[in-house]
């Protein structure tokens, strides 16, 4: 399955881009695969990603939240609001 | 209970009015562009926001710390995109019945917000070689 996956701030900087396209070989996909992917897709990401969330259609989900091609899928890591 | 939310484009005006009648204390906070970042002169902040999920997170926060606090009253904004150095990209009012629940709040709201709420931050360096933004790859793209 391939998705697509939003970043932002320092994260889009570390990656070198806003947006990317991932396959993920699981027959139904979580959001802790798309954390082991985006590892290996864009090394630079791999020291924030523990301490990141994931949001699905715009809701924060846990790890184990099953993901489907036509979910909004955003990473939200290093915020610093304020 | 009272409570406003507000995502401002640049710098925020000066505080309008906000008097909530039953308060025995006031308090506001205001976030202003530091200088420097990293020992570095910095020209501003670019703050990015990702609509519509920052506001509803900004919301969603702001009414559990007046629920939580029992405040009379929670009034907040924050800057989106270019703010200059010495301008105000945050604002936190508070209104409570006594004082203690109202610093509480203020301090409770702040650390929160900097965890849960999609806002991000970017150095505007005084000097051209620092990045300031990422490219966008609409079809995605492994850098």
């Amino acid at each position: 399955m391939q998705v697509t996956v939003k970043l932002f701030g320092p994260q889009a900087q570390l990656a070198g881009c806003e947006t990317l396209t991932l396959t993920l070989d699981a027959p139904q996909p979580t959001c802790g695969d798309l954390r082991i992917a985006l590892a290996d897709a864009a090394p630079p990401l791999a020291p924030s990603l523990p301490a990141s969330r994931f949001a699905v259609n715009h809701e924060y989900v846990p790890d184990d939240q099953r993901i489907s091609t036509d979910d909004e899928l955003a990473l939200i890591g290093m915020i610093s609001g304020g | 209970m009272q409570v406003d939310v507000e995502l401002h484009p640049g710098p925020l005006p000066p505080a309008p009015p906000w008097h909530i009648d039953t308060a025995g204390a006031a308090i506001r906070f205001e976030g202003v562009v530091r200088p420097t970042e990293q020992g570095q002169p910095l020209v501003a902040l670019d703050y990015q926001q990702y609509p519509p999920m920052t506001e509803r997170e900004l919301r969603r926060l702001a009414e559990q710390i007046a629920q939580q606090h029992g405040l009379l009253g929670l009034r907040v904004a924050h800057s989106h995109g270019r703010v200059p150095v010495g301008k105000v990209s945050f604002r936190l009012d508070v209104a409570s019945k006594h004082r203690a629940e109202g610093l509480a709040a203020m301090d409770a709201f702040i650390n929160r917000l900097k965890r849960e709420v999609p806002l991000w931050k970017l150095p505007v360096y005084a000097t051209a070689s620092a990045p300031t933004s990422a490219p966008t790859h609409p079809e995605g793209a492994t850098p």
